[in-house]
């Protein structure tokens, strides 16, 4: 066979009847043995695995994820806040110098309006949102906030529900994006300065840092910098391929 | 069958949307494909039970990626083959640290890394395939398993093999012949595509 020959061979140039294919694999892949014991512990270790990393590697924009936790934790402070002032805890704020204030929560009969509570989803950023949060408590507490007891328990489990259904969408509400908007995408994470996740040896590359998880054309990807040449690397996370790889000058 | 890929389709789409139970009845299902891809590819159990494991948490976390376009059961088994093509790439480029020091002081010649192409055997499989593989050149034997059991498309059987894709090429098209001749003969092209995934 010469070079010209074997150049024109396509995959399935001189493929083998099905059947023989169908024997191959069954003896090859079909009769391979696992116990059920080797099964069982298998799976169950992936199980634990995910259980035990889902809020921190299923990640979508990583900036935005630690936002939503920093987010989800405020509402859970809220909530247990609540809490106490429903069994009629006093709360002091210590604002700082002459502009220390005293919050005191009595057994009443006001409710406790919506707009306390939505304070820390309203927020970009942890920092702006524990900015916020101290500034918006005095408005909040300029009457006596006082939430009956069972009141109180019926907004914390809301609450925590809230919270924990955030950490839990997270990754089923990943953003949908346009391949070609990746580049935009790219130059905005750098330009807010996020975190990147460092990794190895991944999908064949030696050295990159993982900027973000995002939806393309429904394809669960990863968004790469590979750190050999400092390009970007769009990659179908369950098999690997490369869906785009490009520059940040725009090419 | 159309009940069972019914099931399928069901418990894909509840484990998509988070639901533990389901995707463990899917991961337990699929394991037995998973491990033995892995086990020809890696070709030691205990090589297979890591990478096995590692292409269960790769389909767990692809799984909001699929969409049925293929069966289940094929991705899955493209997600297993790319996980062990990574760790054989990666395998190939970690230098080998392994001598073995005697009592008298002299060493054994180290070892130049992993080499890959011997990773696919065919010892344990039942005699008539075992028979036909040994008795094709091992390089032709490994092509044709790589590309028609694993389902490798030529530039990955060419990265991991360390040839050219003409050689690829050529020892499949020979292997495949000479196999026809063992096990039944060839198949008229033309018509219906043996397998998916070619990206040729």
């Amino acid at each position: 066979m010469s070079d010209d020959d074997v150049n024109q061979l396509t995959p399935d140039d001189g493929a083998l009847d099905e059947v023989v294919i169908a024997r191959l694999r069954a003896a090859l892949l079909d009769e391979v043995e696992v116990t059920d014991r080797a099964r069982h512990q298998a799976v169950q270790a992936v199980i634990d695995q995910l259980d035990d990393e889902s809020p921190s590697t299923l990640v979508t924009e990583l900036s935005s994820r630690r936002r939503n936790r920093m987010s989800s934790w405020m509402q859970v402070a809220a909530a247990v806040a609540v809490v106490a002032i429903g069994a009629g805890v006093v709360l002091q704020l210590q604002t700082g110098g002459d502009d220390s204030m005293e919050l005191s929560v009595k057994q009443a009969t006001v409710e406790r309006s919506e707009g306390d509570f939505s304070l820390a989803y309203e927020e970009d950023s942890a920092d702006e949102a524990s900015d916020s949060a101290a500034g918006a408590m005095p408005e909040a507490t300029e009457e006596s906030i006082v939430a009956e007891e069972s009141m109180a328990s019926d907004d914390e489990m809301a609450v925590e529900k809230a919270a924990t259904a955030d950490l839990a969408v997270d990754v089923a509400d990943l953003p949908a994006v346009s391949i070609n908007d990746l580049p935009t995408l790219v130059a905005e994470l750098i330009a807010r300065e996020h975190s990147p996740i460092p990794l190895s040896n991944f999908c064949g590359l030696d050295e990159g840092e993982l900027l973000a998880e995002v939806v393309v054309d429904g394809e669960l990807v990863s968004i790469i910098r590979d750190l050999a040449d400092d390009t970007y690397l769009v990659l179908n996370q369950a098999t690997c391929d490369v869906l785009a790889k490009f520059e940040l000058d725009g090419q | 069958m159309a009940n069972e890929l019914l099931n399928e389709s069901a418990l894909v789409q509840r484990a998509q949307s988070g639901d533990r139970g389901a995707l463990e009845t899917l991961l337990t299902a699929q394991y037995q494909r998973v491990f033995a891809v892995c086990f020809r590819m890696m070709g030691s159990r205990p090589a297979a039970e890591d990478q096995a494991q590692e292409s269960l948490i790769r389909i767990s976390r692809g799984l909001a990626g699929f969409h049925g376009n293929a069966a289940f059961s094929t991705w899955c088994h493209r997600v297993a083959t790319t996980t062990c093509l990574d760790e054989l790439r990666k395998q190939r480029r970690r230098p080998s640290t392994t001598s073995l020091t005697h009592e008298d002081g002299s060493e054994d010649e180290k070892t130049d890394g992993v080499d890959i192409t011997t990773a696919i055997e065919w010892t344990d499989v039942r005699a008539d395939i075992r028979t036909a593989l040994d008795a094709l050149p091992v390089e032709f034997a490994r092509a044709v398993v790589m590309r028609d059991v694993l389902e490798l498309d030529y530039s990955e059987i060419a990265d991991i093999s360390g040839v050219a894709v003409g050689t690829v090429k050529s020892r499949i098209s020979r292997g495949r012949a000479m196999l026809a001749e063992l096990l039944g003969g060839n198949r008229d092209t033309g018509d219906g595509r043996l397998t998916s995934g070619d990206n040729q």
